[in-house]
């Protein structure tokens, strides 16, 4: 009975491998991405408390009309949600790269990973929300902006494919929390 | 445990121990720790073929039935 498994082993695992090391390198773009971010929100905040005019008139050259403290009000919700969803999106990745390496290790049908898997999609639930502020912060200064000179395309939203991946999401962790239970029941089996 | 696993006498008639016989029937001496211990939930009938063919013996040599009667209706 093991060398059916072993024969699929052998093949999924260039498939895994392959995954677990393109999962690293986003986590290591995202916290790179993430860095940046935070270093931009932390500038915005220390720009604005020590020459907020300075700062408010460069915003003032680019959308002309919105008021001061609004204007870095905006960019610092702005910046703090990319920031948060960042964070969220490379621990979705962590995760992920966990599970990847329970299957590696040749028993992924845990509760553990059920769970992730919940935590997986409540995460991409948040994520999305955040997409829509951020979109609707972008929106909203847009009316602000000259037309002439800006050109911007602001799209974002909900997705089709990713309100599916979210309920992929929570179907999989159903799944297997089954996979748990049948390998729960075989484990006193000789 | 209702079900009893009489492995002890079996290998000792047999001047066999556990690790030689984990190696004759192919099942790891984890799994046969756990039927020898009582703390088996199922056996597969390829595993109980395997020991009897080993040990020469009966399934029911191997196995004994110890629960109380509780009246069926």
């Amino acid at each position: 009975m093991n060398n059916v498994n072993e024969g699929n082993a052998n093949m999924n695992d260039g498939v895994l491998k392959t995954t677990r090391m393109f999962l690293t390198f986003l986590v290591w773009v995202i916290t790179v991405a993430f860095a940046i971010m935070a270093l931009v929100l932390v500038g915005m905040v220390v720009v604005g408390i020590a020459d907020g005019n300075s700062l408010s008139e460069a915003l003032q050259e680019q959308f002309p009309g919105i008021g001061n403290v609004v204007a870095i009000l905006v960019g610092a919700a702005v910046a703090s949600a990319a920031a948060a969803a960042l964070w969220l999106i490379r621990k979705f990745l962590l995760l992920l790269r966990t599970i990847v390496d329970t299957v590696r290790s040749g028993d992924p049908f845990i509760r553990d990973n059920a769970q992730r898997l919940r935590s997986m999609g409540w995460l991409l639930v948040i994520v999305t929300v955040i997409k829509v502020f951020i979109a609707g912060m972008i929106a909203w200064t847009a009316q602000y902006a000259d037309p002439s000179e800006l050109e911007a395309r602001v799209s974002g939203g909900i997705e089709f494919g990713g309100l599916l991946s979210i309920l992929l999401l929570f179907v999989l962790a159903k799944v297997f929390e089954r996979g748990a239970d049948m390998r729960e029941e075989l484990e006193g089996t000789v | 445990m209702p079900i009893n696993v009489k492995l002890d006498d079996l290998l000792h008639d047999n001047r066999m121990t556990l690790t030689e016989l984990a190696e004759r029937v192919g099942i790891t001496i984890a799994n046969l720790s756990i039927l020898k211990t009582g703390k088996a939930k199922a056996i597969r009938f390829s595993t109980l073929e395997a020991i009897c063919a080993e040990l020469k013996c009966q399934p029911g040599d191997l196995l004994s039935f110890d629960g109380e009667e509780e009246g069926d209706a």
